[in-house]
């Protein structure tokens, strides 16, 4: 327990993080993501107009949710696939959530206990009337990359009484 | 040669399939989880090499394998996923596979990892 | 002091009332009489008499039943106030000679003259100083038996200053500093001022602020900021760290042993015979002279003269005069990230030892493997493990693989591939790009710039007359120095 605190303090998710899109978004789509200082946010939500949301469990448990603007979504799934995408065709959703699911797949890689995470659930519009998809502060980081502009929000605690508080995610694995 | 790719995804299936077309005149077949993935392995094979994904729906890659091994030892399997974490890739290990690989992953390490599977398995035949 | 008479008796009473004296009023003997008369005489003063007192009026009434005159005798004493004693200021602190406090030797205490820095360094978070409050004393009692108020102690005063707090009477510094003290006063400066010289009398230099030096930093000592370091006067062959700018007024004579390293730019009047370092710009106002300099930005030495040495300088050269008439070797490399070079050299060869451990490991597994049944449970996992190992090594591999990328991806924001000559350029001079190099072979005139172009498909470096815009290739070809060709292979997967 104390080792899982020591390592929140030092703000190891973060650069889980930040290392997990910096990897995906130049290995598989070539682009050089640079990235604003992480900021504090009262809750993480949809509001994005595009946004992709992966829940964590077992050794993690939290919620990760990416958020862009359509364009940018276009450009890096057209980068990524080699082809033109139209928003919101089930090849669209299925890149951008296998975008989304490497992302969180690599961040978790490098979270204490590793974890589980759900399958990538895509909105399009932000989806303000979902609410808050976590009930506590998260972590916002913005991203810049050549094809636009992106920001993943996300909410993730190793502590097992935070794993009670959290039972409103659905899980189910993917990747 | 003739591959069996198993992935829910249809992005990376295609993004493997270029790879694969790459390195020449080669066959694909895929399957967009487990249980067609075992369904077509038994129905079409034999295959030269299988790609496998891990977490699909319907059944997981894990599953699939273990199903396959029981009939069929010697086809190569190389798995590609997000899954990192050492418990998982032992599990694997035991399960069957023949070489594994993480995602993302750059096209030249698909290959690499697609050459070294086949060589060793030319190799032992 | 008071004197209080009967008409035989007279009582001297001390001016803090704390003893009364009996002795005999006027020089003639008084009849005889007994110790009570002699009470019952001065009984009007309402002295506060004990034990002591009465037996001594009674050794005065014996002296005089013996007609002997008496000499003074005390027969009553107060007792004195005890004052209060004023509070107090602790130091909790250790100089680097020692306690401050107790001005015991710290055992430890470096052995050479250099490290007796005078400076009170301090982190966030230390106790400073303990307030001790007054100690009460106790009230007295005059010889009527009256009290005597004692003293009162006062509180120890202590203002505070910046970057410290104070909680249950302990003032702890809220930053790291310099500590300033003057016994009425604390603070913690995250600026070090020193008003002359950087010698003996301060010694070496740590600190996690600023520091401006007034006048010189003197051969052999040493300074390092977390934050910039300025120096009003010149820098001899001492060494100079500073995470972020680095400022020297005068100039920098290295003499062969100077070092000066900045995170951030590097700005002087002309820096000689030193090893120097930066993570951004040098600006140069004179000359650069037989220097090991490496920049990750560029090296601006606009008015002045680049001769002898090393140089590496990530985001170009610009300079009025480049070599010397003497043909003197001066190398530059430029458009080169130092950095990206060593990590390269660092990390190339573990990543083939890693590869190759992984290789091994499985040429020996993975037979094994294939033959499951031949393996009993134990020797299956042990299997499994060491193919795991295999695996994990080949990840290692290719992590290091990706911090090399990211020093790649960091380094193309610095790199620039260009040398502006203003004034002359001598031979002796020789450039060196990523994959070209070249030479001087006769004096140019500027301005000019040099530049790597392909000429006729073949890459060569170019000279451009800035002012008539006409080009021309000196002497070049390929560097013969490949390593980032052996880095690129590396990242492209070709190696």
């Amino acid at each position: 327990m104390g080792k899982r605190k020591e390592y929140r303090k030092e703000g190891e998710i973060e650069k889980a993080f930040e290392s997990a899109i910096k990897k995906v978004l130049r290995i598989m789509i070539g682009v050089h993501p640079q990235f604003g200082p992480p900021r504090p946010v009262a809750a993480i939500s949809a509001s994005a107009p595009l946004s992709v949301q992966v829940n964590f469990s077992e050794g993690a448990v939290g919620v990760m949710v990416l958020g862009l603007d359509q364009d940018t979504a276009a450009h890096l799934t057209e980068a990524f696939c080699c082809e033109s995408l139209e928003i919101g065709s089930a090849d669209f959703i299925d890149a951008i959530s296998e975008i989304t699911n490497m992302i969180a797949g690599n961040a978790k890689r490098n979270f204490p206990q590793g974890a589980r995470i759900s399958r990538p659930r895509v909105r399009i519009g932000a989806d303000l009337e979902a609410g808050p998809l976590s009930k506590r502060p998260g972590v916002h980081l913005d991203c810049w990359t050549e094809l636009g502009d992106l920001a993943v929000e996300y909410d993730v605690r190793f502590e097992p009484e935070d794993s009670q508080e959290e039972t409103d995610y659905e899980v189910s694995t993917c990747g | 040669m003739k591959f069996l790719l198993v992935d829910d995804s249809r992005t990376m299936r295609n993004i493997w399939k270029k790879v694969i077309t790459s390195m020449g005149d080669n066959e694909t077949i895929d399957a967009g989880d487990g249980a067609e993935g075992l369904k077509v392995f038994l129905e079409q094979g034999p295959f030269d090499i299988l790609l496998v994904d891990w977490n699909m729906p319907n059944m997981d890659g894990l599953t699939m394998i273990k199903k396959i091994r029981e009939a069929d030892k010697s086809t190569p399997i190389i798995m590609v996923t997000t899954e990192a974490e050492k418990p998982r890739i032992i599990e694997a290990i035991k399960a069957g596979v023949n070489n594994y690989l993480v995602k993302p992953f750059s096209p030249d390490a698909l290959l690499s990892k697609i050459q070294e599977t086949v060589k060793k398995t030319e190799a032992v035949s | 002091m008071p004197v209080t008479e009967s008409k035989l008796f007279r009582i001297q009473i001390s001016h803090d009332r704390l003893t009364a004296t009996l002795s005999v009023n006027g020089d003639s003997l008084p009849p005889a009489c007994t110790a009570g008369k002699i009470e019952a005489e001065i009984q009007p003063f309402k002295l506060f008499l004990n034990e002591e007192g009465r037996a001594n009026i009674i050794a005065f009434a014996a002296k005089l039943a013996e007609h002997a005159m008496p000499q003074p005798m005390v027969i009553a004493q107060g007792d004195p106030p005890v004052h209060d004693e004023n509070g107090q200021i602790e130091l909790l602190y250790k100089t680097s000679q020692g306690d401050a406090a107790t001005g015991e030797a710290q055992e430890d205490s470096p052995q050479s003259f250099y490290e007796r820095s005078n400076i009170q360094r301090v982190r966030a978070g230390q106790p400073l100083l303990r307030l001790i409050p007054p100690r009460e004393g106790q009230d007295g009692r005059d010889i009527f038996g009256k009290p005597i108020a004692r003293k009162r102690g006062r509180q120890a005063q202590l203002s505070l200053g910046a970057n410290v707090r104070l909680e249950d009477d302990v003032v702890y510094a809220t930053a790291n500093g310099k500590l300033e003290y003057s016994g009425e006063r604390v603070s913690v400066s995250d600026v070090l001022e020193i008003a002359g010289n950087v010698d003996f009398s301060i010694g070496n230099i740590d600190f996690d602020g600023s520091v401006i030096v007034a006048r010189n930093v003197l051969d052999l000592f040493k300074i390092r900021s977390h934050a910039s370091v300025t120096v009003r006067g010149i820098i001899e062959a001492a060494e100079v760290q500073a995470e972020g700018d680095l400022t020297c007024q005068g100039g920098m004579t290295g003499k062969e042993k100077g070092l000066f390293i900045a995170g951030g730019t590097i700005e002087t009047k002309y820096i000689t015979n030193a090893t120097v370092r930066a993570g951004k710009d040098v600006v140069v106002r004179m000359e650069v002279v037989n220097c090991d300099l490496i920049c990750r930005g560029a090296l601006r030495i606009e008015s002045g003269l680049l001769v002898g040495g090393r140089t590496v300088a990530t985001g170009g050269l610009r300079v009025r005069t480049l070599g010397s008439e003497a043909c003197v070797n001066t190398p530059v490399e430029v458009g080169i990230d130092d950095n990206l070079r060593q990590t390269y050299l660092r990390v190339a060869p573990e990543i083939e030892q890693l590869r190759r451990k992984a290789e091994k490991v499985r040429q020996i597994v993975e037979p094994l493997l294939r033959n499951q049944k031949a393996l009993n449970a134990e020797q299956k996992e042990k299997a499994t493990e060491l193919l795991y190992n295999s695996y994990d090594l080949e990840d290692r591999a290719e992590q290091k693989i990706e911090q090399l990328r990211s020093v790649q991806e960091e380094s193309r924001q610095y790199c620039l591939e260009e040398v502006v000559v203003l004034g002359e350029v001598y031979p002796g001079v020789t450039f060196r790009f990523p994959r070209l190099e070249g030479i001087i072979e006769s004096p140019l005139k500027g301005p000019i710039k040099f530049i790597p172009r392909k000429v006729e498909g073949v890459y060569q470096i170019v000279a451009v007359d800035c002012l008539s815009g006409s080009c021309f290739s000196i002497h070049s070809g390929p560097t013969s120095d490949t390593w980032l060709q052996a880095a690129e292979a590396l990242l492209s997967g070709k190696s």
